[in-house]
């Protein structure tokens, strides 16, 4: 270790080296650079850390940093976004962390905890007494007027509960250095998974830095807001069952609600998975109704129970309202609270904070005036072309802010009218000089505004606690003041150094006192329907993919007649509704013809849109159902599925002139990703009800696709059999098997031996049906018995029709070449097989 | 001015009550099967005032699993129930003795402007409970969204120098006149705007209108959900369940309170009204307003009778103009 002294030294060097190239702007508070130019002292050390390895270094890492976030699929939606290839948008990471020291976290901690304090009781007095109101203290107008103000939730929650127990701010700093809050988030503050995936990458990214500095942890932060939900349960005894309640996979953050589902091992659900009965909240699972006692609510407030509050809402709960004055539910936050979120109310802050709570504001709001007051009013309209005005309410579709030193003077004048007639739902802010922080352009740094989101939770027996970081915002230019993602913002990670020098570490228990689980969490019909699905799509996906391959296999390389013909059918078996095939005059078709109408085949089972078995049709299914089960398995398994979105491209953009061999490289690189998936879910998805759902999936789906192939392909005799049968082996992954077996001696007996009964062969039908026997077995079975015998059922006459088939007489074809037991007995089998599926749905995946 | 001394006296006296009793049913018939349902009913009279609700019990078949009730943010009575059992078929049955009074009217020549009106409210009158809650009648709301058509039409009525009261009562008379009661014109989503260009609809939808434009000139409006009398032509009984469910509006005359005006009927409301619940707007008092699963379409068929415990002529009260 060098000595402190020659340190100081290194520091001045580098300084006088290294920073030229950043270059804070005049009149604003720069984060890293001290008006006389020097790194502010709480940067030095991770300054240096960073530019250890010199810009050819961060270039690399920003590059590490884009690659993570696509490999984790950390995405945000764009609200009024459809489906299809633009789901989500990937999450945007500046690699240069905010360095806020220590003592002024310590400063910003007391005041969020007061402004929290402060809101809570606000809000305790809008929804009760409203004394407030009464005493003119508030302008009453303000909460009467208010779209925010749910009356429903007047008197809801018992006088001493609060009803923001998850809470965050957005601060800015001033030139003077001094820190103002922009804005209260309150509703459903959104950011915090965004902040821990930040804090992920950079944790990659500068591992050398988190060895060396002593920057404090994030994660514990993650565990306390865990047990401090729980303990909102206190009601229910030792055991109360949280959930994350989402909007769904459309809404902006479901990345994070997915994310903070899986991190805190909290079911992620939706309002089709709850339902009220008797006063009570309760989850859908796969072994009947379990009450939920506490709801992390990520449904915005008037969306949540669309009894009380929004009729047209289909997000949320009916009778949740109820069920939350029954005392049967809590809720972070309660419903109602959005009515702090509106901008006015930072015109009466300081006031209010030194009635309730007889203190100055420790982070002051920044200037707000409300124009429902007559003073503020005519200021407001004197010095409009230098403020900003907003929404007095709230923000919605029709009124953003504006920002009126872009503003002409016919618009200044017409905006001036409309605040004269309607006063009370506009106010102003003064636009401020907010500060900058460095960025690192992928070239040089460059100084940006940012924004700074700290978080907060409340904890029932002592002070609340706040994430010692944050999520950091800048925006996409200079100057701009919009730092939305969706306007090309970008994230930053917070870093605070303790003042220890001591790397703090995560406090890990050696002995829990906790008894030990084997069981699996809850799991909703709503996953367990989803995590079904998936394994099928993807096995549906791998059944095409791997016919598509054959039948490219065979336009690529020099095939015979027979081969190409035998690839028509193959497509057959895939297309058996396709009306054109079926009507395929085999007999006098050239080889040429059979390369053409192929090649067109391979085309529209790719990519025509109105084909629903499409492959793209199908890749879409794996994506939807693949974000929908995010948070049920493990990082390292659904980012393998994650790179499906790599082939988007190829996937959802038909090409005009389709090239054989490079559809071929790119349905191989699939099947990778495919096989991929299957290694990794069994190896790392604990055996249990998801694992169950998951395979059963699979296997009853590739069960079905090896019977449509063995009916369409070999229920009638055809003169390029050995052809077709070499393609059936390929495409059921048993040539080498075979050939290990018999050689090259091709027999119709043999073959069918090992797809149909050899339960050794993992892609057989006997294969199939044991692994369903088995795990259904293993599936609870929940009260009321419906009939869950009826499972148990289908699957043992599915095995027992296997093992009692003869496959001789399966050989027999009568006079017009039709074999007619074979035929029989795939009939049985896929009717028996969509009995089992649907029997399955009605047991576990339709609870109501 | 018609003065409301033309009334004969003993109508007139404010502790001789009428009553009532009313029976309100309103049966859901499903095209499939219902497992579970959620409702809230505003159905019990208020007891404010000219009115007092001696009875009140609510039937509801098949019977709910659960079953409640609160009193609301604006003073009703909110029933809420849930069946958890398989129905095509729900029947809520309201059964309610209602005693109205006479109300106490005011002297329309000691009404205060428009201009007054506003100050008051503006100047928190005297700061009391009922002051701040008037504000919420000064917005939109949910059924009653700000409309610059609707603000066109009402500013000639409340000039800043109109006696506030008076307006009222010319706009309500104006909507009697030019408006048509066609039920078949609007239903409980249409716009405000196009009853105004239509210049037809039913009570709901002058109800609303009339506080739009009220509000829209930042005066005092509200919703008020009841029941009217109906009188029978003369010799004939009164018919089982051809009584409807009504809707006026209520405007705050400060120093004096709320004063209901029908703008249906172009009358004072007096003791052929019975109040149920008084809200912003239909959306937050709406007799039943439910959540089911399952259930396909629904037929929705409600009967009213209103019975009197003795027949009489009936008695309106003139509005003031």
């Amino acid at each position: 270790m060098a000595q402190p002294e020659t340190e100081l030294e290194q520091d001045l060097e580098f300084q006088t080296a290294e920073v030229k190239p950043y270059g804070p702007i005049e009149g604003y508070y720069d984060e890293l650079v001290a008006p006389d130019g020097k790194i502010r002292p709480h940067w030095q050390r991770v300054w240096e850390k960073i530019n250890e390895g010199g810009l050819d270094q961060l270039q690399n890492h920003q590059l590490l940093i884009d690659q993570i976030i696509r490999e984790n699929g950390i995405t945000y939606n764009l609200h009024n976004e459809s489906g299809g290839g633009s789901a989500g948008r990937l999450w945007m990471m500046d690699i240069l962390p905010l360095v806020i020291a220590c003592e002024e976290m310590e400063m910003l901690r007391r005041g969020l905890q007061q402004r929290m304090k402060l809101i809570n009781l606000i809000l305790r007095d809008f929804y009760g007494d409203q004394e407030l109101l009464k005493s003119g203290r508030f302008p009453a107008k303000l909460v009467m007027g208010s779209p925010s103000f749910l009356r429903p939730c007047y008197r809801m929650i018992p006088p001493d509960v609060d009803f923001v127990h998850f809470y965050a701010a957005d601060l800015s700093r001033s030139p003077d250095g001094s820190w103002w809050a922009m804005s209260d988030r309150i509703d459903a503050a959104s950011g915090l998974g965004y902040t821990m995936e930040n804090r992920f990458i950079s944790n990659r990214v500068f591992s050398g830095a988190f060895r060396e500095l002593p920057i404090l942890p994030i994660r514990p932060f993650l565990e306390g807001f865990r047990q401090s939900l729980a303990s909102l349960g206190d009601f229910a005894g030792d055991n109360p069952l949280v959930v994350v309640f989402t909007p769904g996979p459309m809404n902006e953050t479901y990345f994070e609600h997915s994310y903070l589902a899986k991190s805190m091992g909290f079911p992620l659900v939706e309002a089709n998975d709850l339902t009220v009965r008797d006063g009570k909240l309760f989850l859908k699972t796969i072994e009947g109704l379990r009450q939920i006692h506490v709801l992390l609510r990520r449904v915005d407030s008037e969306w949540c129970d669309p009894l009380e509050l929004r009729n047209d809402s289909l997000l949320g709960v009916p009778g949740l309202l109820q069920a939350v004055r029954n005392g049967n539910v809590a809720i972070s936050n309660f419903p109602g609270c959005a009515i702090a979120e509106s901008p006015a109310i930072l015109a009466f802050l300081p006031s209010l904070c030194e009635h309730l709570l007889g203190e100055k504001l420790i982070i002051p709001s920044i200037a707000t005036w409300w124009c429902g007051q007559d003073r503020e009013r005519r200021f407001v309209l004197e010095k409009l072309q230098t403020l900003i005005i907003k929404p007095a309410f709230g923000y919605s579709k029709q009124f953003k802010p504006i920002y009126c030193p872009d503003l002409n003077p016919d618009e200044l004048d017409s905006l001036r009218s409309m605040i004269s007639e309607r006063p009370e739902y506009f106010c102003a802010q003064e636009p401020m000089q907010q500060a900058t922080a460095p960025i690192f352009n992928g070239f040089d740094f460059e100084a940006r505004h940012f924004l700074l989101r700290l978080y907060m939770f409340g904890s029932r027996n002592g002070e609340p606690v706040m994430l010692p970081g944050g999520l950091g915002r800048v925006a996409a230019e200079v100057p701009s003041y919009e730092f939305s993602m969706q306007s090309g913002g970008q994230g930053k990670d917070v870093w605070v150094l303790s003042r220890n020098a001591t790397r703090q570490e995560e406090v890990v228990q050696l002995v829990s006192n906790r008894a030990i689980k084997r069981q699996a969490q809850t799991l909703s019909s709503h996953l367990a329907d989803n995590l079904f699905w998936l394994g099928r799509y993807v096995e549906r996906a791998e059944n095409l993919t791997r016919t598509l391959t054959v039948v490219l296999k065979s336009l690529l390389e020099e095939s015979s007649l027979h081969d190409v013909q035998a690839s028509t059918h193959l497509m057959k078996a895939i297309l058996f509704n396709d009306e054109a095939l079926k009507r395929l005059d085999f007999e006098n078709l050239e080889t040429a013809d059979f390369y053409e109408i192929l090649g067109e085949f391979v085309v529209d089972q790719i990519w025509r849109s109105e084909n629903l078995a499409s492959l793209s049709a199908i890749v879409s299914h794996i994506r939807r159902t693949r974000d929908a089960v995010k948070e049920r398995i493990s990082g390292n398994t659904i980012n393998i599925l994650q790179s499906v979105d790599d082939l988007t491209q190829f996937f959802y953009k038909k090409p005009a002139e389709p090239d054989f061999s490079i559809i071929y490289e790119n349905l191989l690189h699939f099947l990778e990703v495919l096989a991929g998936f299957a290694g990794m879910a069994a190896e790392n998805i604990t055996r249990g009800p998801d694992w169950y759902f998951l395979d059963l999936g699979r296997r009853t789906e590739r069960a079905s696709g090896l019977i449509e192939l063995l009916s369409t392909c070999l229920t009638r005799s055809q003169p390029f059999q050995a052809s077709m049968l070499r393609q059936i082996l390929d495409f059921a992954d048993s040539t080498i098997t075979y050939r290990q077996r018999y050689l090259n001696e091709l027999s119709l007996y043999l073959v069918l031996d090992i797809v149909i009964k050899d339960n050794t062969n993992p892609r057989s039908l006997a294969y199939q049906i044991q692994r369903i026997q088995s795990h259904i077995s293993r599936l609870p079975h929940r009260a009321p018995f419906e009939s869950p015998h009826r499972i148990d059922e289908i699957a043992d006459s599915l095995a027992s029709y296997i093992n009692l088939a003869s496959l001789e007489s399966f050989l027999i074809a009568d006079s017009k070449g039709c074999r007619i037991e074979l035929d029989r007995f795939l009939d049985t089998l896929i009717g028996c097989l969509i009995e089992f599926s649907e029997a399955l749905s009605r047991q576990y995946f339709s609870v109501t | 001015m018609q003065s409301q001394s033309s009334l004969p006296m003993e109508q007139r006296d404010p502790d001789a009550a009428i009553a009532y009793t009313v029976h309100h049913r309103t049966t859901y018939k499903y095209q499939f099967p219902v497992s579970l349902s959620h409702h809230s009913a505003h159905l019990r009279p208020m007891g404010i005032g000219s009115q007092t609700c001696t009875d009140f019990h609510l039937k509801i078949d098949p019977s709910p699993e659960h079953i409640g009730s609160r009193r609301d943010f604006f003073g009703n009575t909110c029933h809420f129930f849930s069946i958890e059992k398989n129905h095509e078929e729900l029947v809520v049955d309201s059964h309610a003795k209602v005693q109205v009074r006479f109300p106490e009217l005011p002297d329309p020549s000691k009404s205060p402007t428009c201009r007054q009106v506003i100050e008051y409210l503006d100047s928190y009158g005297d700061a009391s409970h009922q002051t701040v809650r008037i504000q919420q009648y000064l917005f939109p709301s949910e059924s009653i969204p700000y409309s610059p058509s609707v603000k066109m039409f009402a500013s000639p009525y409340f000039t800043e120098d109109a006696n506030f009261l008076v307006a009222c009562c010319r706009l309500a008379l104006d909507i009697f006149d030019e408006f048509e009661f066609d039920p078949a014109a609007t239903d409980v989503s249409t716009p405000l705007e196009e009853v105004l260009e239509m210049k037809k609809g039913v009570c709901q939808d002058f109800a609303h209108l009339m506080i739009a434009c009220v509000r829209s000139c930042n005066l005092p409006a509200r919703y008020v959900s009841g029941y009217i009398l109906t009188h029978p032509p003369e010799g004939q009984q009164r018919l089982i369940g051809a009584d409807a469910t009504h809707a006026w509006v209520s405007v705050f005359i400060p120093y004096f309170g709320w004063v209901d005006i029908d703008p249906t009927n172009a009358q004072i409301c007096g003791t052929d009204h019975i109040t149920v619940a008084t809200g912003r707007d239909f959306h937050d008092v709406s007799p039943i307003r439910g959540s089911v699963l399952g259930g396909g379409k629904q037929e929705i068929d409600i009967a009213v009778t209103m019975t009197p415990e003795l027949e009489r002529p009936a008695t309106k009260i003139p509005l003031f103009l």
